[in-house]
């Protein structure tokens, strides 16, 4: 929890993330650590990171390398500038690639062009 | 002798009489199995095992009190070659004693075939610990109900978290597990729905009662079965007792705070994180934005139109709030509080984007700084990307 702190989190934020996800003191601070640095790469900065943790405190308690791979994803099929994507909707956080991938392939078989289909999901909070 | 020593760390005179049929004074001295039975008791007391578990121990394998103590230790190390430490092994033989009688070789071929299937070891070690019993099952079933799942149409790594959260499910009949499956479609969740929700809380596919009986609180504030499939699949977190449980104070909060029974109806199948966050921290949230010079009316119509706002960092939206503001589209908010979601940087970087190609945001023309991707894209020839790194 040290790491949250750390991060500028207040006592009071961090506990309204623990009310809502009870799982979070179970997480290493490396664990943590790692999402940030995760987050960071993606171009997010202090205050997108606390928007995500605070408005989805379950993205704490994610597998590391679920996270990895969902980035990869976004990147893989084209997504950019990803902090602004994330800043605006933190839920996307919880879906796997696999559920991303299958998500939008689900929107093109709805008939939706990619064009649309990005547009829905930088646009959408999607869940 | 005895008989005073087994009374003295809890054994009942049930339990007294039970160890003394079967080693009768007769046949053997009573100095000698109280000298057994002592040494046994200390070694599994030394080993954090309490009094409670080691009457159980013995009263399952009673046969321990004239065996050696070193073949307890050889199990041991039998368990400690498999990668289970000393804390856990105890654990498995208060958990399931029987684990002290069965061949190495049974032991080995549970993991092996575990291993086989794809189970990383560490997800062994979780499930042998958290469910001994899993010794006693035949090697074939695990082989058996892997396929099922696969079948189900499952992913690998789905199944292998399946099992390992809820490892009791290798002793369930998938005439059972499929009953549970069917309970879903019934209910009206899509295969997809059922693979997503299952994945998430395998425990739910144990359970004897309809899903929709965890939310009869909604059901009587006026929720219909499919708002209840909407929240449940967008966030099936929502199925865990913790959050169960405090369904209710949400809908008193939202009601105290002024919501009508249909606004949050609505408001919370299209955010079902709202059930997740604290009812002090949405009070909290409600009346910070409040602070920033909204009435109670007007707040509730924001957080009607976007209820993601009760989730977002205050510091975000009061930014967003004064930025909007110091471009005169404060009035915006009132109708249109979905203008709070969008990335700040993102707006600022369109706003400085046109105005250098001297359009002037204005209440008339507002919408071109919140036009959908491909758009604006389209529209003035750059990308996301660029904006944001400012290069125009």
């Amino acid at each position: 929890m040290d790491v949250l702190i750390r991060f500028g989190f207040s006592i009071e934020e961090i506990k309204n993330m623990m009310d809502a996800n009870g799982e979070i003191d179970t997480v290493s601070d490396k664990d943590i650590y790692d999402i940030i640095e995760i987050l960071e790469k993606v171009g997010c900065q202090n205050q997108h990171i606390k928007n995500i943790f605070l408005c989805n405190p379950f993205v704490i308690t994610r597998n590391v390398n679920d996270i990895h791979h969902l980035i990869s994803k976004l990147y893989e099929l084209g997504f950019t500038s990803l902090f602004s994507l994330l800043d605006f909707n933190p839920y996307l956080l919880n879906i796997s690639d696999v559920e991303l991938e299958k998500m939008i392939e689900d929107k093109k078989k709805e008939g939706l062009s990619k064009e649309e289909v990005f547009d829905s999901i930088y646009d959408t909070i999607l869940y | 002798m005895l008989e005073e020593f087994m009374s003295s760390i809890g054994y009942t005179p049930e339990e007294i009489q039970m160890i003394e049929s079967i080693y009768p004074k007769s046949r053997y001295p009573e100095s000698t199995t109280l000298f057994n039975l002592k040494n046994l008791y200390n070694f599994f007391r030394r080993n954090g095992v309490d009094n409670h578990d080691f009457i159980y121990i013995t009263k399952m394998i009673p046969n321990l009190i004239s065996s050696s103590i070193e073949n307890i230790k050889i199990r041991i190390n039998d368990l400690n070659s498999f990668g289970i430490n000393r804390i856990d092994a105890f654990q498995i033989i208060k958990e399931y004693p029987y684990v002290l009688e069965i061949s190495n070789l049974k032991i080995k071929n549970k993991f092996e075939r575990l291993l086989e299937l794809g189970f990383p070891r560490e997800n062994i070690l979780k499930i042998v610990v958290s469910f001994p019993s899993i010794f006693q099952l035949e090697s074939i079933s695990f082989q058996k109900k892997y396929s099922f799942f696969l079948e189900q149409q499952y992913s690998d790594k789905d199944i292998i978290h399946i099992f390992t959260e809820v490892p009791t499910l290798f002793e369930c009949s998938t005439t059972s597990i499929q009953k549970r499956l069917d309970s879903f479609l019934e209910n009206g969740f899509s295969k997809a729905d059922i693979l997503k929700i299952t994945s998430f809380l395998p425990s739910i596919l144990l359970e004897e009662n309809a899903i929709f009986q965890k939310f009869a609180v909604l059901v009587d504030f006026g929720f219909s079965d499919m708002d209840l499939i909407q929240i449940i699949k967008k966030v099936p977190f929502l199925l865990k007792e913790e959050y169960l449980i405090e369904l209710e104070n949400h809908l008193d909060c939202f009601q105290k705070l002024g919501f009508q029974k249909e606004d949050i109806i609505l408001m919370t199948c299209n955010n079902p994180y709202l059930f997740l966050y604290s009812v002090d921290a949405l009070e909290d949230q409600f009346h910070t934005i409040q602070s920033f010079n909204y009435s109670i009316d007007e707040v509730l119509k924001m957080m009607i139109h976007t209820p993601i706002l009760f989730g977002y960092d205050r510091n975000s939206i009061q930014n967003k709030m004064e930025y909007y503001h110091s471009i005169q589209l404060d009035e915006v908010l009132l109708h249109n509080s979905k203008i709070l979601t969008y990335n700040l940087d993102l707006i600022q970087a369109r706003y400085f984007f046109l105005k250098k190609k001297h359009i002037t945001i204005s209440m008339q023309n507002y919408s071109l700084l919140f036009l959908k991707e491909s758009e604006f894209a389209s529209k003035y020839e750059i990308t996301r990307e660029q904006l944001l790194k400012g290069d125009f």
